[in-house]
Formats: structure tokens, C-alpha cells, sequence
């Protein structure tokens, strides 16, 4: 029985699913990326170290400030420059406004509606009225801080190698701070929706991967762990993992030791749950997990939680930075980066790792001395989970066979958004 | 824009399209939230693969955005199907506008920009970058690198009133002064601010960012005097170019650059003659 469905909706970039169940075995279950190839990693090749983070926020309009700041992370450590603890905590601030933002996005609009197999979220917003001012609401928090911290909310513009090129007013702080509760109790909203959903029964024993630190639910620095055990650091991660080009599509394919592994809020809550905020532990426990979950259809949940962990965490680095914000030049102003060489003065290579929404997002850059790229390597979260979505079709399409062809691409369809999968970040 | 195009439609039929692209200008929409909302009850929405399952382009459409650029043979086809089922196409974004980031790629050359990323280019469909707007007719632009979600709201409001959508003729350097900003390009930097077109609020040079034009030059713009104010601070032809390039505004500055170029000849060529 051949499945095929054109066009996938509701996720960021162009793809199609090729299917095929025989006699109760799936003979094939494929993604094919039909979005257009961009060559980002080229067109950064001869340009000024500076151009590079402005070029790789465009990567995504969804995760510009992961792509961006990872990029200038990337730089610092091929340039051997550390920035400022307050330069951190902003950069760890948008992170967080990224993940809520994304996540609120992709867990309203883009993966609920599929559980209930409602195919028009104008309808699933008649329905479910607060829980869509809800996501709006943690949506417009997020975005108000990447406003004003970032100096828009998509493709930021503040942010520079070695710090940023204006710093946020205190009392653009404080503004932020009277949105936090609200954001909280909408996350919070959320979360009880996302328990509420009817998740299908679903069960794979996989691989998962994040970034880890003793100490942090890590997502703006760390090392990457797998849940098999094995930790690599940044460096390491880019030769570790096998990607490699299929023919038909523009995405390429990542593998570790040869087999399809998962990466973005399942993976990080199955890894690092016992660093979640104190809200999103409690509510951890009343939940009752087991970890790991490997029904990768929990990844929802994941979000949600992480919704609520993040907005906690938001919260309080807000209050850390109202108090403490002081005024400083960024470093790059300090050592006369901008338009200046490399300041190690001979070719260099840097890397550097961050949690996307979708998971681990993997920069390398080479410069010359003066400060030229000579190389770049990207690799996407969903790049490294295309294949485990296909992985996981296998085992779960035999259970389709019975139902009517609408229901059963109603399934597939809900599987794969629940990976939340960006095919423009992929295809880059 | 034909005057036709735009008699007043009470809920027009209204899709919006991504080709390939980081779909931010999509999102800036969403990014619209309560408003968004508000706006959708006055039309009849009835493509965007982000918020609906129907994937197929059948149109007709009263409205239909394009975001992104033609990459693929297939959005290429989809594009010219959908300028051939809608009333009014109007682009949105950079991308769809100039080319964009995507067009940094025809000056690297495709071939080497394909070989630099895959081992096999061979196998992937990839055309050089155009304007939308040098592909099909295009009946409106809402530009920037993503677009502002306010203008967007303007532009479509002026639409639903029966009104023709309109962005003055300034440069971006007003809205800069009228911000109070410190000017870059007086600082030494290589900023776009005087020959682009403004309506962004300088976002850019508030964040003490130069601007690298992304809403596209002016109509007019006066490149010679920019040009000399490049190098009068001390930058190159090739940085000036490479910073041209970025949001895909070299190829209307070099022919702009050409046409000043050529009247100025043209203008020593006729002097000489009436000497004669």
C-alpha cells in the first residue's frame, strides 16, 4: 500500500513523505526535502569574520538567534576571547526567549491541533480560545525580550563578536519583568494541555543526544551527551557524528556509530530532567515519568515542560539583570575587532555548540589571519533527526494498515511535527 | 500596478506563500499575535501551509504573498502558477525582493558554491537567484530582511480600504536623524543608510549596526556621492561591493552606477560636440 503525501503543512520548509506498507511490514518510509538548497556554508567562505552572524541568522526565521549566536560563540573561540558574565547571561536571556517563542509556536499551532485531527488552527483557536491566548501570551513575553535585548525579534541585531553593540535600558528590563507572570501562568496553561493531549501509544528504544553540564540544564554552552553514556566536546561532536548527502534531496543525513539518534526537547528532558527549574520539576514529578520516554510523541510534552522551565529561568535571570545590568563596551569594541584581523594573528579554527529549539545545533568556522573564513560547517538539529523520524515510521506504520487512508496520513503527519522538524534549517 | 487590480474587495481571498526561504517574513506575521487574529477575521485566508492542511495552490486569489526565491525547478512552476491564479502578487521579504542572501551565491559562482557544500553537486536542482520580479510581474513590494510586521499590516490595510499601497521615497538616514542616532557613516563605517529606502525606523543604526540596505536602494539614488563618501573614510571598492552583496543590491547599484556613469559621458561627449 503506497502512502504518499505532498507538501507536508504546517512545519517550516518544504518536504513530501513517501510511504509503503506491505502485508503488515513497512517496505518504506521516507521524508523527502524538496526545499531549494541555499549554500549558506559557501557563501560565507572569503567574507569578513563580522558577516558571518549576520548571514547565519537567516539560516532560519524561526531560530535566528540560535544560528547567530552560535556563530559568535564560534568566532570568540576561534579568536580565543571570552565576553563578559553579563554579555552571557543576555545571550543565555534570548536564548531562553528563543526556546519559549519556538516552542509556544510549535506546540499551539503547528503539532496540537494534529492530536485532535483538527486541520485548521483558525477552527482549533474557536475551540480551544484561552489556550491560544495563551501561547500568544508567552509568545509576545519572548519576543518582547529579543526586542529589546536582540533589537528585533527576528534576525537580531545587537548582538556582535565579543559582546553587544547597545545594551538594553534598565527600564526596558523592568517593562519585561511585568510580563514574566503572565508569561508564567500562560506556560503554565500550556503545560496542563499539553498532559491533556491523546498522545498515541507509541514505544522505540533510541538513542538521544543534547548538550550536558554538571550543573545547568545546559543550552547555551556545554558538551554533548548521550543518553548511551559517551561525552564529546564541541570540538569532537562535528567528527563523531557521520553526515553525509542522499541523492534526492537537499537535506543531508547525520548517524552516530552508524544509527539514527534523537536530538531536541525529548532528548535534552531525557537527559538533563533533573536540572529543570524547580516548577518544571514538580511537575516532573507529578507526572510520574519514567525516564527515558521513548515515545518520541512525548517530545510535545517535553516542550511543554521546557516551556514552563524556561520562562522560570527567564524570570530570574530578568531580576539578576535589572539588578546588576552596568554599562560596558562590548570586548570586540574593547580589542578593535570589527574590521580588524584575527587577533590570534595565524589561521585558527572554532567551535562551538547550542541547543536549538529543535536541538543540538553544531558550528565550525576556519579563519586566516585575517580573519577571512576559509571554512564553515554547519549542522542542523533536524538534519540529525530526519533519519530517527524515519526509524520511528517503520515500527509505527504496521499499525495503520486498517485505518482509512485520511486517518492513517493524519498519524504520520501528527509523528513527524511532533519532531518539530525545520526543513529550511536543513537544507541551509 | 494597474489600477485595476485594486478595486476594493470586501473579504478578498488571500494566500500566503513561501518559496525557498528561512520563512521569517511568515512568522513576522504571526509575530503579530492578537493582531494577526483581528486581521484574519477581515479576510478570507485561505492559503498558508502554516496555520492550514491544503497544500495544493488552486487558487483563484484576490491576494497572494510570495516570500523566498525560485531555487527549484519546482518553485519556479509553483510560482508562475501562482502569479497565473492571482489578482495581485505581492513579495514579501528581501529574498523575494532582490535575491537576497540566497543571490551571495551567483557571485561565488553556482558550481563552486555547490561543490564547496556537496560531494555530489550534480545531483541537486539549484538556478542562479533572480528577483521575483524579474521572473513574473510583480504588483507590490513589502521589502527588508524580515519584513516589519507593521508594514505588512499597513500595507494590507490600505488594500481593504481600496487604496493604492504606497512607501515614501526617503532615505533611511531620515528616520535615523530623527531618532537621535549617532551617524555611522560619519564614524567612519560603511553604512547604506543614504542611498537605501527607509520605512524600517533605522532599525539597524539604533542597534549601532550600519545599514546594508536590505529594503533595496531608492529610486534615485545618488551613488557617485555615496561612493565617494566610501572612500573618503577609507574604504575599498571590494569592501563596498561585498557589503552590497549581502542583501542582494550589487547588480541595481552597478547598473545604477553605470547609468551616472554613462550620462556623465554622455553629457562630455555632447559639450564637445557643440565646441565643435
Amino acid at each position: 500500500m503506497k502512502i504518499v503525501i505532498n507538501h507536508l503543512s504546517k512545519m517550516e520548509g518544504h518536504a513530501d513523505f513517501i510511504g509503503d506498507i506491505l502485508h503488515g511490514d513497512v517496505a518504506q518510509a521516507k521524508i523527502k526535502t524538496t526545499e531549494g538548497v541555499r549554500l549558506i556554508e559557501s557563501i560565507l567562505v572569503g567574507r569578513k569574520f563580522y558577516d558571518v552572524p549576520i548571514i547565519t541568522a537567516r539560516i532560519c526565521g524561526i531560530c535566528p538567534v540560535v544560528h547567530s549566536l552560535n556563530t559568535i560563540k564560534c568566532l570568540e573561540n576561534a579568536f580565543a576571547i571570552k565576553p563578559s558574565d553579563q554579555t552571557v547571561k543576555l545571550r543565555q536571556l534570548m536564548e531562553l526567549s528563543q526556546l519559549i517563542h519556538s516552542h509556544a509556536l510549535h506546540l499551539y499551532f503547528l503539532s496540537m491541533p494534529d492530536f485532535y485531527g483538527v486541520k485548521d488552527d483558525l477552527e482549533f483557536i474557536k475551540k480551544n480560545p484561552t489556550q491560544a491566548q495563551s501561547a500568544i501570551k508567552s509568545r509576545a513575553f519572548a519576543l518582547k525580550i529579543l526586542e529589546v535585548i536582540g533589537g528585533r525579534a527576528i534576525h537580531p541585531i545587537a548582538c556582535e563578536v565579543g559582546g553587544f553593540k547597545v545594551l538594553p535600558k534598565k527600564a526596558r528590563l523592568e517593562d519585561l519583568l511585568d510580563l514574566w507572570e503572565e508569561a508564567m501562568e500562560a506556560a503554565l496553561d500550556l503545560m496542563v494541555f499539553a498532559v491533556g493531549l491523546p498522545i498515541p501509544e507509541f514505544f522505540r528504544p533510541q538513542e538521544f543526544a543534547c548538550l550536558y553540564d554538571k550543573k545547568d540544564y545546559a543550552i547555551y554552552d556545554g558538551d554533548i551527551k548521550f543518553l548511551s553514556g559517551k561525552i564529546f566536546t564541541p570540538q569532537h561532536y562535528g567528527k563523531i557524528i557521520d553526515e553525509y548527502q542522499l541523492l534526492d534531496s537537499g537535506a543531508k543525513r547525520a548517524n552516530y556509530k552508524g544509527k539514527s539518534f534523537m536530538v531536541g526537547a525529548l532528548a535534552r528532558l531525557n537527559i538533563n530532567h533533573d536540572k529543570l527549574s524547580p516548577e518544571a520539576k514538580k511537575i516532573v514529578k507529578d507526572l510520574e515519568f519514567s525516564f527515558p520516554i521513548n515515545n518520541t510523541f512525548y517530545n510535545v510534552i517535553a516542550q511543554a515542560l521546557e516551556l514552563v522551565h524556561a520562562t522560570e529561568t527567564a524570570g530570574i535571570l530578568l531580576k539578576d539583570l535589572i539588578k546588576n545590568i552596568k554599562p560596558e563596551e562590548s570586548l570586540g569594541k574593547r580589542l578593535n575587532l570589527i574590521g580588524n584581523a584575527n587577533p590570534k594573528g595565524k589561521v585558527t579554527s572554532g567551535y562551538s555548540v547550542m541547543e536549538a529549539p529543535r536541538g543540538i545545533l553544531y558550528d565550525m568556522l576556519r579563519l586566516d589571519e585575517n580573519g577571512i573564513v576559509l571554512k564553515a560547517d554547519i549542522i542542523t538539529p533536524t538534519v540529525q533527526f530526519l533519519n530517527n523520524i524515519e526509524q520511528d515510521l517503520l515500527v509505527f506504520m504496521p499499525g495503520l494498515e486498517k485505518m482509512n487512508s485520511d486517518a492513517r496520513e493524519q498519524k504520520i503527519k501528527t509523528l513527524i511535527r511532533a519532531y518539530d522538524p525545520c526543513i529550511s534549517c536543513a537544507t541551509h | 500596478m494597474k489600477k485595476s487590480n485594486i478595486k476594493k474587495v470586501n473579504k478578498p481571498k488571500v494566500a500566503i506563500v513561501g518559496l525557498t526561504c528561512c520563512e521569517g517574513c511568515e512568522f513576522a506575521i504571526l509575530d503579530l499575535g492578537e493582531r494577526f487574529l483581528e486581521l484574519a477575521k477581515r479576510i478570507d485566508l485561505v492559503h498558508w501551509r502554516f496555520i492550514k492542511e491544503d497544500p495544493k495552490i488552486l487558487g483563484p486569489y484576490d491576494i497572494c504573498f510570495v516570500e523566498g526565491s525560485a531555487v527549484t525547478k519546482n518553485n519556479l512552476k509553483t510560482l508562475k502558477e501562482l502569479r497565473r491564479v492571482s489578482k495581485m502578487l505581492i513579495v514579501l521579504g528581501n529574498c523575494a525582493h532582490t535575491g537576497g542572501i540566497h543571490r551571495l551565491k551567483n557571485w561565488v559562482g553556482r558550481y563552486k558554491a555547490l561543490g564547496e557544500v556537496y560531494e555530489k553537486p550534480e545531483a541537486l536542482d539549484n538556478a542562479d537567484i533572480l528577483p521575483i520580479k524579474d521572473i513574473v510581474k510583480v504588483d507590490f513590494t513589502i521589502p527588508t530582511c524580515p519584513i516589519n510586521g507593521e508594514e505588512f499590516l499597513n500595507v494590507i490595510l490600505q488594500i481593504l480600504a481600496g487604496k493604492k499601497p504606497s512607501i515614501p521615497q526617503n532615505p533611511v538616514c531620515l528616520e535615523c536623524q530623527i531618532n537621535g542616532n549617532e551617524c555611522l557613516l560619519q564614524k567612519g563605517e560603511l553604512c547604506c543608510g543614504p542611498i537605501t529606502l527607509g520605512g524600517c525606523n533605522a532599525i539597524c543604526c539604533n542597534s549601532k549596526q550600519s545599514c546594508w540596505g536590505c529594503r533595496g536602494l531608492l529610486e534615485e539614488p545618488d551613488v557617485d556621492k555615496f561612493v565617494k563618501n566610501c572612500f573618503l573614510t577609507g574604504h575599498s571598492a571590494a569592501e563596498v561591493k561585498k557589503v552590497l552583496e549581502v542583501f542582494g543590491i550589487k547588480q541595481d547599484w552597478l547598473d545604477q552606477a553605470e547609468k551616472e556613469w554613462r550620462s556623465e559621458q554622455k553629457l562630455k561627449s555632447l559639450t564637445v560636440k557643440k565646441k565643435n
